[in-house]
């Protein structure tokens, strides 16, 4: 039988527009109202099978928090042991299956996900993760692309063999691991929540997806739509429910073989000192895969066009209330540039309107849930009490709908400021005015003032400053961008991932990531051995 | 909920929305890329090397036992 299959060549997923009178804008309008009027009911999904635990989360709306649409079942320690056994029974025959049969059901998947559901997801989002229409749309599509591209990156991997001499073949096998992958993903992206279980399971691995509290009603209905493209039962199972006490049961498995995590740095460093206190217990060396944190810099230089940076800055450090790991989060800029940079971004900072997500126009939306909120007022609070810090717009914090924060933009004159070291994951950005005589210097402090190493971007016309920028920020940043601010990393043409603080860099959207996901074996066949243990050189002369 | 060195962070602050903002106070960071960091609140203070810590657990407890609002208020 002749197997030797070719996945289709993929193509980034088209952005829709959702501008007034469109069609996507009225049908996005009318899903949100369907969501808005019901509370659903959100089971575990084991082995294929609806689990209901009666503990239960509720899901609300960030930007209008009293708003409940949906109530989730939690996993215990119960339905945490099914969830293994469920995924151990499904791993005989997944594994075994042919690869473009498995590979098939993740690209059903993306055609329903950009048609059938598109709409409806796209409001989903907006609403669970309070979202404005373009953020939600961009990460709908960002999971489109994960699946059509890892695709395609799963048979580039099938089809890179050895070299075979004269006499001899072979051949590699990209066997999935001896286990099960757990995928912990973070709040921020449904695009991250859907890709951290697939890009295993698309390479024969099963899985346990425990979906962030926060957004367990989005990451459910992508659930439901991998259900829908034919996934077979157990091949990932559904739990939603308290992180570190699922963690725990998790890594006590022998047959734990994997993570997959999005999250804080914190947390990966203990989900990695807890894997190795139960290193002896496992039956093959775990994978830990993981992006975290990011304390992400645009660095401006004297030659950089003003517009150009002030829109990066405004993009790069608010869209999403700054809740992206990418996030411009601080930003070097030179003394001779921010007076009229200042202004500009002070005078378009008024024209962003904030409020919930169901209207239209609203640029900025609330942050996540009460302990972000919290916390990053509390980082405000520490800029507006710095004798070494200013205040030049935002600020504010209101709690008492939703969980709103204004743009905020902080000046230091300390380069080594609580504010532009720490992450804060809001939207607050601090910039640092050095004088422009000072630029290698300040590429240094740059370099050396945050432990991380995520995204970065460097602006300027001056070809030598760039290329200066570019060495010696080469391991500041694993997405570094020129004249473009440091988000919006796209699959398939800028695989992301960090290293230092933020993570192990195995470029999520790319080969890499799935190379994580496989256990080669070399098989070597000899096609007429020898039938005598002597060498020549053995012969007497 | 009683609260000691053994409780985790997420149910600390599922139980207790002042939690964060008593721990911030201590410059213990409980929260990070928006998501609670996993570990006990022992483990926590230990790792973050917390002056203090045995205040923090005694305020923790005083305002949580006073206020101690669920921040989930299950009813299905």
């Amino acid at each position: 039988m002749g197997r030797l299959f070719e996945v289709p060549v993929p193509k980034n997923e088209p952005i829709l527009s959702f501008a007034p009178r469109t069609r996507e804008r009225s049908e996005v309008a009318k899903e949100i109202e369907n969501i808005e009027a019901k509370v659903i009911e959100i089971p575990l999904i084991i082995g294929g099978k609806e689990i209901k635990t009666g503990d239960l989360g509720e899901c609300t709306l960030p930007h209008n928090h009293s708003k409940v649409i949906g109530k989730y079942h939690k996993a215990g320690e119960k339905e945490v042991d099914m969830a293994i056994e469920a995924a151990r029974s499904a791993w005989k025959k997944w594994q075994a299956i042919p690869w473009e049969q498995r590979i098939s059901i993740f690209l059903k998947a993306a055609e329903l996900l950009s048609g059938k559901y598109r709409y409806f997801m796209d409001a989903a989002v907006m609403l669970a993760h309070s979202k404005n229409t373009f953020q939600a749309e961009i990460d709908i599509a960002e999971l489109i692309d994960f699946w059509r591209f890892n695709a395609r990156y799963a048979w580039e991997i099938y089809t890179r063999q050895p070299n075979s001499p004269t006499g001899y073949w072979n051949r590699l096998e990209y066997r999935p691991l001896e286990g099960f992958i757990f995928a912990a993903p973070p709040f921020n992206f449904i695009s991250i929540g859907g890709n951290l279980p697939t890009a295993p399971a698309m390479m024969g691995n099963v899985a346990l997806w425990k979906p962030a509290s926060v957004v367990v009603y989005s990451n459910y209905y992508i659930m439901r739509i991998l259900m829908e493209a034919g996934l077979p039962d157990g091949v990932i199972n559904f739990i939603p429910g308290n992180s570190s006490a699922i963690g725990k049961k998790v890594f006590e498995s022998p047959y734990f073989a994997g993570v997959h995590f999005t999250g804080s740095t914190r947390t990966f460093q203990y989900m990695w000192k807890t894997i190795g206190q139960n290193i002896s217990k496992y039956r093959t060396y775990p994978r830990i895969v993981g992006e975290t944190g990011g304390k992400d810099f645009i660095f401006v230089h004297a030659s950089a066009n003003v517009r150009q940076v002030a829109t990066a800055l405004l993009r790069g450090a608010y869209e999403y209330q700054g809740q992206k790991c990418s996030a411009a989060s601080r930003a070097y800029i030179p003394e001779s540039m921010w007076p009229t940079l200042k202004d500009i971004m002070t005078e378009e900072v008024k024209t962003m309107k904030m409020g919930g997500p169901e209207v239209f126009s609203n640029f900025i939306t609330a942050v996540i849930d009460k302990p972000s909120f919290d916390k990053i007022c509390s980082y405000i609070q520490i800029a507006k009490d710095s004798s070494d810090a200013e205040l030049i717009f935002g600020g504010e914090c209101n709690d008492s709908e939703g969980y709103f924060i204004t743009p905020t933009l902080i000046r230091t004159t300390n380069p080594k400021h609580k504010l532009i070291q720490e992450e804060i994951f809001g939207p607050v950005l601090t910039v640092y005015v050095y004088p422009d005589n000072e630029y290698v210097k300040t590429l240094a402090l740059c370099d050396e003032t945050s432990p991380y190493g995520l995204t970065g971007s460097v602006f300027a016309t001056d070809r030598y400053a760039v290329e200066l920028a570019e060495r010696t920020l080469r391991h500041a940043a694993g997405n570094f961008y020129i004249n473009d601010k440091p988000t919006g990393a796209v699959v398939g043409q800028q695989p992301f991932g960090g290293s230092r603080a933020s993570g192990t860099n195995d470029k999520a959207g790319s080969m890499l990531n799935l190379l994580r996901w496989v256990s080669a074996r070399s098989i070597k066949e000899t096609f007429v051995p020898p039938e005598d243990y002597r060498y020549p050189f053995l012969k007497e002369d | 909920m009683e609260i000691n060195w053994d409780t985790s962070i997420e149910d600390l602050v599922a139980n207790c929305e002042e939690a964060i903002k008593i721990c911030l106070k201590y410059g213990l960071s409980c929260i990070a890329c928006g998501e609670l960091v996993w570990g006990t609140l022992g483990e926590i203070t230990e790792e973050q090397n917390i002056k203090n810590k045995n205040d923090l657990l005694k305020e923790l407890k005083e305002t949580c036992a006073k206020g101690g609002k669920k921040l989930f208020k299950l009813d299905i």
